[in-house]
Formats: C-alpha cells, structure tokens, sequence
C-alpha cells in the first residue's frame, strides 16, 4: 500500500466544493459588531484634528475610535525580524506615513452602518512632502519618512566574494543593465478578515483569523497586548489564499482585537478588495544595477548587482529581509566564482513590502536570467546554449556556491534541455524565421531556477526572525477502532497539505487513506507549528507527519509486542498486521492493537495506555526545488499586446506526494508569474496614491490569459527520508524572465531592450517607440 | 464595500418609472445595474431613490425591418452578443456588445444602460454613433428620437432630459460593421476601441461611412475627417492608412494607468484601420 | 423592504434594507455562505449565481431586482446535499485550491454546460473570464468543465 506519488483526491473539497467552506466572512458570533476604518488618504501628512461626533451621532454606530485619542493607549508592533523598527500603532495617532493608514475606526451593528459612521469621521490633513520613489529618498535632502534616523537608508548589506573586480578588469566581455522589478500585490481571492471574540470574565481571547500561521501569531500578539498566552486562542479556518501577504499581523487587525478588548464584544473585520491594494503588503519592488563579467567562450566570470530595496514606510513581518534573500540567491543554478552584490535597503511613503511567494528569490532569477539572455544575444551565443556553458554541472554537485548554500542532486542542464525539446526549440526558431518574413514577430524565452525553499531550520542563517519557528509540529492520535486524526501545524490557504499529510501518514500506518481526518490551524488543539510559507509544506511538514507517524507505529509495535508476547524488536509490520519474525502466523491486525492500546484488555497493564504521539521536526538544513521554463509569445508589434502561444516547464522538487496537488502548485505560479511578467503592477501616482487599487486596473491574468501549460518533471529525491524538495513557489521564478526573455527575442531586429516588467502593451510599444 | 442608504422603486410600467424620476429628487433609474450598482458600492453616486425599470415590459424585444433595426432598452449586452439577427444585420453591434466586460455582467447590462450610462470606456456608444444610430427616448413630454450625435454630452453625460428613458434604438442597417477594442486582460475595462460602419453605393464605392473611437476624453469621438476621406473610395489601402491617421487625429486621448496619449493615439490609429479593413472585408462577404 | 425570493428551490420572505446587494442577502440574511465577495468592482466573480438561468455576479444586483426570482447557488448544486457531476468534476480534476473563487467558477460553468453541453476550450475559456482564480492557473478548472461531467457527451 503506498498512497506517497498517488494522484489520491484532495480531503479538502468535498466540504468546499457544496459551499461549506468556513472562511472567517462566514462566521456569525453572538452580539457581534462590525468595524470600518478611516484611512489616510495623503502619503505623507500630519493629522490636525479627528472629529468623531458624525460617526458617534450614527444610530446603530456602536463606538468609534481614532488614533489622535487612542494611539498612548495602544500598543507599540514591533516586528520579527529587526531589532528596531518604526514605531507602528494600531491606528496611528499624529502622522500617516502612505496612503491607506488606518486612521480611525468604526464600530457598528451591522457592516453598513459601520462604513455609514466611517464616513462621517472628520480629519484634517496637513500634508508634508513626501518621497516615493527609492532613489530619490536616498538623495540628500529628501524628505524623511522617520525624521528620528536623520535618514530614508535602513541598511546596507555589501557581500564581495571571489575576486570580482579582477574578473571584470580582464573580462572579454561585460554586459550592464538596470533591471527593475516592480511592486506587486498578492491578492489572494479572499481579502484579510478577522473576528475577535473577548470573553471578559475569564480574559480569554479567540481570534479567527485568515491567516497562514497561528502559533506565531499568537505568540506575537501575547507579547504586544501583554497577554497570557495561554488565554488565547487563534483560529485560522478555511484560509481563501495567502501568498505570504497573511504572515503578519496588521495594524487594522491589532485595531479590531484592541477594540474587541476595550468593549468586551466580538468584532469582526472583513476587509475589501481597495483596502487589500493599499493597506494589504505589497511584494518585490526592487532596481538592479546589474552587470556579468564574461569570457569570449561566453563563461561567466562574475556577477555585479548593486541594488536598492524599497520597503514602504514601515516593517511588517519579513519586510527588512524580503530583499536579503536575493543576494544570496543571485547566482541561481550558474557556477559564478565571483560575485559583488551590494544591497540598499530604502524607507518611502508606501505601504510595506512583504514576502509574496518567490520572495526574494524571484527578484533573483529575473536579474540573473535577464542579464544571461543579453550576455548571448551580445556575445552572439545560442541563449539555451549560453546557459549550459555556465550551468552547475551533475558532476560538480555537491556544489558550494559563492554564498555557502550547498546544492545536492539535480540535473540543471539536462532539465533545461527537456525544456528546449518540449517547447520544440528547433521548429520554434524556424516558425520564427517564418512569421519574420510576414512580419510577425515571434520569440521564444528560456530561464531556470532554483529555489531556495523548507524555509527553515531554527538556527540558520536564515531564519533570523525572533518567535519565528523553523519546526513544525504533529500530533498523530489513533482511535480505538484504528482511525487516525492527525494535528498538523502546517496552515494552508489552499496547498492541500490536510491530504498530503494524510497520504505521508497512511504510508506509514499502513491504514488507509479514508481512515485518516487531518486537522489544523487551531492553537488550541494543534502543537505549536510554524504554519504554511516559504515551500515548507511537505518538506517541513510532511517530515513531522513522518516522524510522529513512526513513533505511533513504534508504540503500536510495543503493543503488538505484549499482545503476541514477544520482544518489540522481534515484531514486523507489514500491510496492516504485526506478526512475529518468523512465525507469520502469529498476527494481529493494526484494528485489534488500536483497541488493545486503549483498554488493555487482553495483556494488562504491560504498556502506557493510548495511542498517539507528537513530533517537533526542525529541518537539518534549508532545501532546494529547481528547474526550466520555457515561453514561445507573439507580440503585436502595432499594439504592443503579448500573447503567450506555449509555455513549458520542467520541475524537480524530489518526490512528488500527490501528483494533482503538485501540478496545480506550479500550474498556479506560473499564472502569478504570467501576471508579474505582463500585466501586475501596483502603481502610486505622483500624490503617492493607489490607481491600481481593483481588479480592473490591477490586471490579474484570467482563463483567457493563461495558456494551456505543458508540465514534465524529473525527480533527484532530497537528502531526507520523504525525498521531497518543495514545490509552493516554484512556478513563480522563472517565468517571469522566461517570458520576458521570450518578447526580447521576439523583437530582437527592433534593438528594443527589456529592462523590466509588467510588459503591458503600452510599455511594450513605448519602448519600441522611444519619444 | 455597501452602498449607501437609498429607497428602492420598482416601476411596472414606463409611465410610472418617468413620473417617479420626475417627481423625486435626487432619484435615478436602474435598468441592469452593471454601472451604477458599482458606483453605488463606491459611494460615487447618492440617489434618494433607485427607480427599477428592469421590469417595464415591452422594451427588452429585436425587431427589424427593410433598413432598420431596433432593440429595445432593456436588450441584455448578451442578447445583442448572441443575436444571429445583430450578427447579420449589424455585425458592428454584435462586436461591440460581445466586447463588453464579460459575460456574468453581460447577462444583466442593458443596451440603454451601457448608453444613458455615457461612459467614454463604455463600447455601445461609439457602436451607436458610428452607425448613426437613433435612440427613442421617453419623459414626461412624450416620445422623442435623438440622433446619435446628439446624445452625449460629455463624460457621463447626455442630452436626456430629468426623468427622460431610453426606450429603444434604431440602427440602420449594414453588414458592413466592424468594432476593434483593445483590453489588456479579460479584467481591464478596455483602452481604446473603433467602432465602424459602412455603406456601399451598389457600385464597389463607400456612400456612407460612420467612425467612432472609445475611450477617447468624450464620448464616442466621431471622426468626421475620417469618414469623408473613405466616402466616395474603395477603401484602397492608402486611404485606409490616411482615414486610420485621421480618426487618430480625432480623438483627444487622455494619458492615464493605461497607456500615454501617444500611444493611445497610435492604438487608434492601428484598431481604425482593422475595424475599417474588417468591415470591408464583411460587407464584400455580406 | 420585503423582498421574496426563491433560492435552490426554496421560498423564503426577506425583509432587508433597500440597499442591500443580492449577494448579502444570500450570505446574511439566508445563511448561504458559499457564494462569496472578492472584490468591489464586478471583476472577480466569487459571487456568481444563477438569477433566473443566467449566471450572474450578485454583487452587482440589488436585492429589489431579485425580487420574485429564482436564484440557484453553490448550495443548490447537489441533489440532497451530495456533490453533483460538476462538482465532483471539480474534485477529480483538482479543480481547486484555496476554494474561495469555486462556488462562482461552478455556478458559471453550469450555465455555460446547460446552454452549451460540449463546449471547445476556447468557449469554455471564455465563459469563464469573468472568473477569476488566484490558485490554479485555471487548467484544472477548464480540464473539469472539458471532461463532460454532465454525460452529454456520451452517445
């Protein structure tokens, strides 16, 4: 029986799919009250007066609140990964600092009523200058987002490995470019939301929360409210999407559980989709000035990126190391012995950056694999293979790169070569050739990727974050008739994990799949977990569903031991039934150990009764997922419009548990990397406003937009007992530059240079039309 | 987000719908709902009341006769889309209808919404005034017929008068139509369309020719120097490019998220000389 | 204001504000949580039902034009509150993620099936533009729909 590699259906959907999904919009407590915010509508102002009378005269308004009154009666947030961090309240009380604060807040019976009071808040504005663009805030002069550091520059980060500057000093050739990564949004479909549930006279709080990780949150907010831990509760049900935007706790949602506090009454808070656009995280936001030292064979020598990450006006959960994680994964799967990466770090009036699957990593593999795809089209290489001249070679691995990140297993090139045959690159190019004659212009991209994932061990380089867990957690608890519940700390937005965990446990269980309810996203019953991001899933989590499945069948194997009066050691599992070496005949079934576990009724008090165990897994080390893609577009060079005609890509994450699971992990990547490559973009006009702020100007790729995807994968296990790698974010790395590599092929005989996405079809136009 | 308070009206009937609009201040009708329930939920818009004329009978019919053809207000965006009668008679409405949002908000908007609606990314518009369309209109003096010139006013404005409906419009006909929209995505609202209508003079020469651009800083921007360059030619490919240019020249685009107006005005000049290009090629066919 | 309603079959009598949208209606006023809001401008689709045949975002929709009509949501799909073939389809095909855009996807294709019963990729892509996902990249969902879950197919 092995349910491991098994395209089993997902345990999720029956309940989803008739409409009885639980998210927290979906939830009616008693006399619960709604909230509505206030929020600044300038970048950069000073608050003179709020005036709260309009909402407060509002029948049906409950209360009202805003920061200018509240702000000393609020906590501080700090944030997870700094040791300092802007000061941040819940609502802010003299200055908001982008477009989008929360300001004050409205609480009302009922959701209309709520935002009827919110409109009749009055605040005065004195607006200050402001600064939006990141070069210009580390000009001297500019204004300042926190006047108290005397400066917008949080950080530097400066790591020269190898010997760079020689290495450009006698390159043949140096290819330069700015590249630009633009700021993106996550927009999972379902908008933050909160319901906070006081109970005043025991001082336990639940909160129900949308959100991607409990444990830590709870931990977060005992330690901003100065709470018991153990009196609360957080609950995150059924999660409508996260992509990292639902790490955090946010100012609103510290607002609405402070309101819920204050009052004694559960409020709840579901935010809208404007709101998710300027007071959600945004994602990436970053300019290289990138540059690859070059040999005439076309071999890299080295890697320059001095680079700025702008972080918006304060810092969320990840916010200062989001940027940290592209220097090190500057150099991808391509052996660069050298390499001069510098990093500056940037305050501006704008809302945050966060992570945002591939974060990091996909700002990474745009630079690398832009600046490869110039580099042979000016060194007159073929870009497929300019890209197995430099690739990591089978027999270099285990390879150590610049970074001291050591990749295992995997063949890179021969993944980029399936690649090149599925998409067909030969007849491709002749294609090519052919519409050129009829002036159609057709181009085909490639780029690879390896992802960082597993994120992460507690100790590592990587996991820097104060009451952040790089463990996660299982409980495994059998019934007496044999069934299994398993408790997993993983929270998913929809990754499935409910069933790989299910397919990991049956495995070793040896029971089958139907028998086994998987449960999470409660702190109350669930052992303390790091929850779903960064790739973890399987290889974090599947990995503690493996362990405390192997202690369950380990006591299950004491049991079997006393019920067949032999020695533990002596007793094998096999297909459901214990028996002893040697005598097959002497059996019990797992059902009849189960039992005994619970009532001891046939050996006695030999053993500790019940059956279930708990296991804390901290990875060993970090993992990696890598692979190809490859796009074929068609531009209109008369509108500027794009239009994907084939994309393909080749995947190893190791072992793939559950097929179906796996392919719509990538599948789903690749439609975000679809958008970050044409369409995404979250804008600020000159006021520091949000003109991308719906779904119909910020343009998330539909059926009509994402072509039918060509998947193949080949499979080098991990160094770890499940053999997984990781797969959440895979997709979102290298399809981006595929893509744009794919439209700078398309209008190579225009000279035009693609310097930055979203290639939408204005900008495609403007740069093939320089004014 | 929740609109704010207002009272709701259902109107049985035209004449009910008109005197309540003219009676009530601040009231304003209701047909499918695609634009103003999503002002509403913005808040852009107050009305005391919202007048439901969805269910007035007799405005939802496609009728035809030897030159015209009419379709009632209250014509869903998808019954035009889907109409074998549009596609045949007015292949230019029949794009310009199935260029509209998607098709959920197809299935509800109306054609006189998308009208009295004078959005200038709205597509019927310039369908409406580049066939040279008439729309009936009905208030509290009675029936009237506007030209299509007449009608708007500017952005989100037009020549009805308080509590005056669109009842109807009367196209004439031509299989000579051809609308071209340039949208980024499924989900974008839409960058710029050319709507064009032609008509022949039986002897391989264009008698009448009607372009209009969407998107443009009006309304359905009709470009006057364009079709008099195409009428009395047959659309030979250097007219066509000099008729494209001049409707570009037409149009005031305004630069904004979704392009500058230099490209805006070159996309014209592209999507004016397909809508031109196709309407020919159908009203050869036709 | 009253508003009456029929809803997967049923008759109910609501009496709500007049500016209530179709879609909260459903999901507070009738406890029909499936249906849900994921953006503010008509884009996304979560909302979408059959309002007297033709899917429909309910929240573009007054209650007052719900009035006396037949509304049919995710709720309604199934006989007796078992999966029906679409849905079931949607299972197979690992047709969902998160699930939070499905109730509108399923609600779409069904009007798209009963109109439609075969349709072609390109028409099934189509019929669901004004859906979005943020999940699946949408090949599992039209595989679904393709797969002929109702049978009609069959010869």
């Amino acid at each position: 029986m092995t349910s491991i590699g098994a395209r089993l259906p997902r345990k999720e959907d029956p309940r989803i799919l008739a409409g009885k999904g639980r998210y927290v919009d979906d939830l009616t407590v008693p006399h619960m009250v709604h909230a509505s915010f206030v929020r600044s509508p300038f970048a950069h102002a000073d608050i003179t007066s709020v005036d709260l009378a309009g909402a407060r005269e509002t029948p049906g308004v409950v209360a009202s609140y805003s920061g200018s009154e509240s702000a000393a009666g609020m906590p501080l947030i700090p944030t997870a990964a700094a040791d300092w961090a802007p000061p941040r309240t819940p609502l802010t009380g003299d200055r908001v600092l982008y477009v989008g604060e929360p300001v004050a807040m409205v609480l009302a019976s009922d959701p209309r009523t709520a935002v009827n009071g919110a409109e009749r808040v009055d605040v005065d504005y004195e607006p200050l200058p402001h600064v939006l663009d990141p070069w210009e805030a580390l000009s001297p002069g500019a204004p300042l987002v926190h006047p108290d550091r005397g400066t917008n520059k949080i950080g530097e980060i400066h790591k020269v490995i190898g010997d760079p500057d020689d290495a450009f000093a006698r390159a043949h050739h140096v290819v330069s470019r700015r590249l630009t990564v633009q700021r993106i949004s996550a927009s999972p479909m379902e908008p933050r939301a909160i319901l906070a549930v006081p109970e005043p006279s025991t001082g336990h709080l639940t909160v129900w929360l949308s959100c991607q990780g409990p444990h830590t949150l709870r931990t977060w907010l005992a330690h901003i409210f100065e709470l018991d831990e153990s009196k609360l509760r957080i609950v995150a049900p059924d999660v409508g999407g996260g992509f990292g935007s639902k790490l955090n706790l946010y100012s609103d949602e510290l607002a609405v559980i402070w309101a819920a506090l204050e009052l004694g009454v559960p409020v709840k808070w579901v935010e809208t989709r404007t709101e998710n656009f300027t007071a959600g995280v945004h994602a990436r936001d970053q300019i290289h000035d990138a540059e690859l030292a070059l040999d005439s064979r076309g071999k890299i020598l080295a890697l320059r990126s001095h680079f700025v990450g702008d972080l918006g006006a304060y810092f969320h959960f990840f916010t200062p190391v989001v940027p940290d994680l592209t220097i090190d994964t500057l150099t991808g799967n391509y052996d660069i012995p050298s390499v001069d990466i510098k990093l500056e770090k940037v305050f501006t009036n704008k809302m945050s950056i966060e992570a945002l699957r591939g974060s990091g990593r996909a700002e990474a593999t745009f630079v690398q694999e832009r600046l490869i795809e110039e580099a042979a089209r000016e060194l007159g290489i073929d870009p497929v293979e300019m890209r197995l001249r430099n690739l990591v070679a089978p027999d270099q691995l285990p390879y150590r790169t610049p970074f001291g990140l050591t990749y295992t297993g995997g063949d890179y090139p021969a993944l980029l070569e399936r690649a090149a045959e599925l998409v067909g690159y030969q007849a491709v190019r002749t294609r090519q050739a052919e519409a050129r004659k009829v002036g159609r212009h057709i181009g085909v991209g490639f780029a690879t990727y390896n992802l960082l994932c597993g994120f992460s061990p507690s100790g590592h380089d990587w996991n820097p974050m104060k009451f952040f867990p790089g463990h996660e957690s299982t409980l495994i608890r059998v019934d007496p008739q044999g069934k299994a519940v398993v408790y997993s700390g993983l929270c998913p937005q929809g990754q499935g994990s409910d069933t790989v965990v299910a397919q990991i446990v049956a495995d070793q269980l040896q029971i089958p799949f139907d028998h086994i309810t998987v449960t999470h996203g409660d702190t109350e019953t669930i052992p303390f977990g790091g929850g779903t991001h960064g790739s973890r899933g399987a290889v974090v989590g599947g990995h503690a569903a493996l362990v405390a499945a192997e202690r369950v069948v380990e006591k299950a194997r004491q049991v079997a031991a006393a019920m067949l009066e032999a020695a533990a050691q002596d007793i094998a599992y096999e297909d459901g039934v214990f028996t002893v070496v040697g005598s097959p005949e002497t059996a019990v079934s797992w059902h009849e150990v189960a039992e005994e576990a619970h009532f001891l009724k046939r050996c006695g008090p030999m053993f500790e009764p019940g059956l279930e165990a708990t296991a804390f897994y901290d990875p060993p080390d970090v993992n990696f997922a890598f692979g190809a893609n490859a796009a074929v577009v068609e531009v209109d060079t008369e509108t500027g419009k794009v239009k994907i005609l084939d994309f393909v890509s080749v995947d190893d994450y190791g072992v793939g548990i559950n097929p179906g699971i796996v392919d719509g992990q990538i599948h789903g990547g690749i439609a975000q990397g679809i958008g970050q490559a044409l369409y995404e973009q979250v804008s600020h006009d000159e006021s520091g406003q949000v003109p991308s702020a719906s779904f119909s100007a910020y343009l998330l790729p539909s059926a009509m937009e994402v072509p039918r995807l060509t998947l193949d994968n080949m499979v080098s296990p991990s160094d770890t007992p499940l053999g997984v790698r990781g797969v959440g974010e895979s997709g979102t790395l290298a399809s981006p530059p595929a893509i744009a590599n794919a439209v700078a092929d398309a209008l190579a005989p225009f000279g035009v240079r693609i310097d930055r996405t979203p290639l939408r079809p204005d900008v495609v136009w403007e740069l093939m039309h320089p004014e | 987000m929740r609109p704010p308070d207002f009272a709701f009206h259902t109107s049985p009937t035209l004449e009910d719908a008109v005197s309540v609009l003219a009676s009530e201040n601040g009231s304003m009708a209701l047909a499918g709902g695609q634009s103003l329930i999503p002002m509403l939920r913005f808040r852009l818009v107050r009305p005391s009341v919202v007048v439901d004329i969805g269910r007035i009978e007799g405005l939802d019919t496609i009728e035809s006769s030897e030159d015209i053809l009419e379709i009632g207000a209250l014509v869903t965006t998808n019954r035009v889309a889907q109409s074998s009668e549009v596609r045949a008679l007015s292949p230019l409405w029949a794009d310009a209808a199935s260029a509209i949002a998607d098709p959920l908000v197809r299935n509800l908007g109306t054609v006189g919404g998308n009208l009295a609606h004078a959005d200038p990314l709205n597509d019927l518009p310039a369908a409406l005034v580049a066939a040279r369309g008439r729309v009936v209109a009905e208030g509290a003096n009675g029936t009237r017929v506007i030209e299509s010139d007449d009608l708007f006013a500017g952005p989100f404005e037009t020549s009805l008068r308080r509590a005056e409906l669109i009842t109807g419009i009367r196209l004439p006909r031509s299989s000579a139509g051809a609308y071209e929209k340039m949208k980024r995505a499924a989900a974008d609202y839409g960058v710029a369309g050319v709507a064009v209508q032609i008509t022949g003079n039986g002897s391989g020469r264009i008698a009448v020719a009607g372009i209009a651009v969407t998107g443009g800083e009006e309304v359905a921007t009709r470009a006057r120097e364009a079709e008099t360059l195409l009428v009395g030619s047959d659309a030979d490919p250097s007219t066509i490019a000099r008729a494209a240019a001049a409707t570009a020249a037409a149009a005031r685009m305004p630069g904004d998220e979704r392009g500058s107006p230099r490209y805006k005005s070159e996309l014209v000049k592209v999507l004016a000389g397909r809508a031109i290009r196709r309407a020919m090629e159908r009203g050869a066919a036709g | 204001m009253k508003v009456s309603v029929v809803v997967n079959g049923a008759g109910h009598v609501v009496d709500c504000h007049p500016s209530t949208l179709l879609v909260h209606l459903l999901r507070e006023e009738l406890q029909l949580t499936g249906t849900h809001v994921g953006c503010d401008t008509s884009s996304c689709g979560a909302c979408t039902v059959i309002l007297d045949g033709a899917a429909v975002k309910s929240c573009t929709v007054l209650a007052g034009q719900a009035d006396g009509r037949e509304i049919e949501t995710v709720e309604g799909l199934g006989p007796d509150g078992r999966l029906g073939p679409l849905q079931r389809a949607f299972a197979e095909h690992f047709a969902l993620q998160c699930g939070f855009c499905t109730s509108g996807f399923l609600m779409a294709a069904t009007a798209l099936l009963r109109e439609n019963p075969e349709p072609s990729e390109s028409e099934v892509r189509k019929a669901l533009e004004g859906n979005l996902c943020r999940c699946t990249g949408y090949q599992h969902i039209v595989d679904a729909v393709l797969s002929d879950p109702t049978g009609s197919g069959q010869p």
